[in-house]
């Protein structure tokens, strides 16, 4: 376990809980956040996913919908 | 999600942020509509265009009923949003941002086997997802958001269908 996040309400999920989540729930439902580099991005991404690189996280953090179930890769 | 993408076996998605939505840019609802709504004619038009091409009758068969799948979401659109123009209008793009020409070419390198025309029916499909689900977080009016919204959830649904035939092929080899 990693002490840091102890506090947080995150978790951490498998990719088929990902994807049967995806199946059952309607895209507008939840967020997809990709925080990795825009050419990581364009390569390949999970459908519908929100392009937030780590470095940009604390100005852009205003774009995510905190009522929505989200998921980090 | 652990193991991030590389370990999730699901439809992804190709292309920057902005991919495919330069076909959008006015954000105004009816231009937005008429572009969807001539998409889903280009896919049409494409199954078409395959299905002259595959000498199996299964697979001639597979791509008619794909193209009349795509009728039916015309249809759909037309009734869900009734004040959106609807022209079948011939786009080089198609649903998701990709040219017409550019799969067709892709696909004439292909077997067209089952397995050939589901698998890019699925890319198709998981590229118009991320297009509109991208799109309806820019979209510039409620009812453009709620077009786009609507078109996403469909975009599931086809998907859903396509990976049923899917799995049928799969099963049956």
């Amino acid at each position: 376990m990693n002490w840091k996040t102890l506090f947080t309400p995150g978790a951490n999920i498998s990719p088929a809980e990902v994807s049967r989540f995806m199946a059952e729930h309607q895209p507008g439902d939840y967020q997809l956040l990709d925080v990795r580099q825009p050419k990581e991005y364009e390569k390949e991404h999970l459908p519908g996913a929100l392009l937030l690189p780590l470095k940009e996280i604390n100005e852009r953090i205003t774009e995510l919908d905190p009522a929505k179930p989200t998921f980090v890769y | 999600m652990s193991g991030g993408i590389i370990a999730f076996n699901g439809g992804k998605a190709v292309g920057s942020e902005d991919f495919g939505m330069g076909d959008f840019v006015s954000g105004d609802f009816d231009d937005a509509f008429q572009m969807s709504y001539a998409m889903e004619e280009g896919l049409r038009q494409l199954y078409l265009a395959m299905e002259a091409q595959v000498d199996d009758t299964e697979a001639k068969a597979l791509l008619g009923r794909l193209a009349v799948f795509e009728e039916g979401h015309k249809e759909k659109l037309k009734a869900m949003f009734p004040t959106g123009t609807a022209t079948d209008t011939v786009v080089e793009t198609l649903e998701g941002g990709f040219d017409r020409s550019q799969v067709l070419s892709y696909f004439q390198s292909q077997t067209g086997t089952l397995s050939d025309i589901l698998q890019l029916g699925m890319m198709l499909e998981t590229q118009a997802l991320d297009l509109y689900t991208r799109l309806s977080r820019k979209a510039g009016s409620d009812e453009s958001r709620q077009l786009f919204e609507y078109l996403a959830k469909e975009e599931t649904q086809h998907l859903k269908f396509i990976s049923k035939e899917f799995d049928a092929v799969l099963e049956a080899r």
